[in-house]
């Protein structure tokens, strides 16, 4: 309850505002850390934080920044005239939130002239691929620093930039994350014919999603719902 | 921090965020409101990594060096199991052509010598064209410790009818050797597997093979007593078979024939031990893997994924791996 209250305060502490200012990124991470926070440990007080009931795949933030390090540098252009250039990556997989910084360079088409800027985004959607059950993360931008920004010689250009990553241009740019962790939605096994025995093929379906992400402790926890799908009409017994 | 110390701080924030509509913040206002949301965020984090450190699944996950761990409540291991072992044998025919029994026996008779061993006969059941289908009951299915799914699974066998050769044979011997001729009879007759149902008993071993885990069945004992019948007109075709040996030389008598076939009787009800071909028992794949490969956008990441191990914990199938970046696939063209 006092958890809650708290949250509720800093959120209104920081959007109470008639005109919303260029809040920094660090202030921003802070308040949705604070409300994550929140949301982790009214889980914990209910025992729920850990529960789960199908399959947990618990992936560290070692991984994926591996994983994001071994495709830089990445460039391409993001929309809104910027191009950027991500040469390091790191992540933090921390209090509610799984940030991902992406450090390097933009700069506007047509100019010279480049800033050094980091992206902040988090990973706000794990899901498992319907085709392949490949378990992948997107990123979402949440923030955007910029050294020397007014170098790129436009108006507001941190803004600007973010604004850009953000409708899309960071999936242009990164695309979504796979983790090595692959759920299928169906057993098989294939049939068996030989002279002396015949087996048909078992086909079992499984309703497979991620039912719940918490992210905490340099981890990301993902709660996998899995549960034997009906049977097709092929799977029914034999007349 | 005290629970009457959160409130306060709680509702200063209100008040401020109250005050703030209506003037614009000067840089103290600005650093006082940071300093309360840091304080809100230390407590919040210090009283989350208690709970954490609570935690027997969470203490687990941190110990273990995998940078990747799955784990699997028994619930759903045993429900899968259960559900395959059935659905898998639920629809299995089985030829049991060139399946074989065989029984013997001798026969004493009173002589003024005393009791005599007058012959031996022996029976060969010889399946020559029969079919049988199976079908699958509710299984028991319980996780072990040992990585092993115990399974005990009822399997019905249906009733089928097909082609049943005997042969029945008869070797005279002492005195009687000397009057009684010894002889053969081979028979072709209509033969049915009975209604029945068996319990299979064994365990499926949860196992990784590579980058996926494996459900391997290991039934030791794969034999049921299969209880077989001849057709009343069969059964009549082997009496009346005995029968023409019951003449003088041939010692028919001394068999007696009603008592032969009640002893073959006997024999059918017993069943005859059928092996289930091991080819039935195949190994599944639990439908979670690790991939050895991923995508980041575009591009392909080979990996060395390196299981780190696999162990039945209390109401959990546990495994881990670690995972190295081994070099990142060129682009596609």
């Amino acid at each position: 309850m006092t958890a809650a209250v708290l949250t509720l305060g800093a959120i209104w502490l920081l959007f109470k505002r008639k005109e919303p200012p260029l809040v920094s990124v660090s202030e921003t991470l802070l308040v949705r850390q604070t409300q994550e926070l929140g949301r982790l440990i009214a889980a914990a007080e209910q025992k729920s934080l850990f529960d789960f009931g199908g399959i947990l795949v618990v992936v560290d933030q070692a991984l994926v920044q591996d994983l994001l390090r071994s495709v830089t540098p990445l460039e391409g252009d993001v929309g809104g005239g910027f191009h950027v250039r991500v040469e390091s990556a790191e992540t933090s997989f921390a209090d509610g939130l799984a940030i991902v910084r992406l450090d390097g360079k933009a700069s506007v088409a047509g100019k010279a002239a480049s800033a050094d800027v980091s992206v902040y985004g988090a990973i706000d959607v794990v899901e498992l691929d319907s085709t392949s059950g490949v378990m992948k993360c997107r990123v979402s931008v949440f923030g955007v620093d910029a050294a020397h920004a007014d170098m790129l010689g436009v108006d507001e250009p941190v803004r600007r930039l973010t604004e850009a990553l953000t409708q899309g241009g960071l999936a242009l740019l990164l695309g979504s994350i796979e983790v090595p962790v692959r759920i299928e939605n169906r057993l098989s096994i294939p049939a068996l014919e030989s002279h002396r025995l015949r087996i048909a093929s078992v086909d079992l379906r499984l309703q497979v999603a991620v039912e719940d992400v918490n992210v905490l402790g340099g981890k990301l926890w993902v709660r996998v719902k899995a549960a034997i799908g009906p049977s097709p009409a092929a799977e029914q017994r034999r007349p | 921090m005290t629970r009457c110390r959160r409130w306060w701080i709680a509702a200063g924030l209100f008040a401020a965020g109250f005050a703030g509509c209506h003037t614009a913040p000067g840089p103290e206002v600005e650093a006082a409101r940071l300093a309360s949301l840091h304080k809100i965020y230390d407590d919040l984090h210090g009283r989350l990594e208690k709970a954490v450190a609570e935690d027997a699944l969470a203490k687990r996950v941190f110990a273990d060096r995998g940078q990747v761990v799955v784990a699997i409540r028994s619930g759903l291991i045993e429900e899968l199991a259960g559900t395959v072992a059935q659905r898998y044998l639920d629809r299995v025919s089985i030829d049991l052509t060139s399946v074989e029994a065989s029984d013997e026996g001798a026969i004493h008779t009173n002589t003024f010598l005393g009791k005599m061993k007058v012959g031996e006969w022996a029976v060969d059941i010889d399946i020559a064209d029969l079919r049988i289908s199976l079908e699958a009951g509710k299984p028991k299915v319980s996780l072990r410790a040992d990585d092993r799914v115990e399974v005990e699974l009822p399997v019905d066998v249906k009733e089928s009818e097909g082609r049943i050769g005997i042969h029945f044979s008869w070797n005279s011997k002492s005195l009687a050797n000397l009057v009684c001729k010894d002889f053969d009879l081979t028979r072709d007759l209509r033969g049915r597997v009975l209604p029945q149902q068996h319990v299979l008993s064994g365990a499926l071993r949860i196992g990784s093979a590579g980058d996926s885990f494996t459900l391997t069945p290991v039934f030791p004992d794969r034999k049921i007593p299969l209880k077989v019948d001849l057709t009343p007109s069969s059964w009549a075709a082997v009496e009346a078979a005995l029968r023409t040996q019951n003449t003088a030389d041939r010692c028919g008598t001394l068999i007696k024939p009603d008592n032969l076939v009640a002893r073959l009787r006997e024999l059918a009800a017993k069943g005859v031990r059928v092996g289930i071909p091991e080819s039935v028992f195949r190994v599944a794949r639990l439908p979670a893997h690790l991939e050895q490969a991923v995508k980041i956008g575009d591009r392909t990441v080979d990996l060395t994924v390196k299981s780190e191990g696999l162990m039945v914990l209390p109401q959990l199938l546990w495994t881990s791996a670690s995972a190295h970046v081994r070099e990142l696939a060129p682009p596609a063209p």
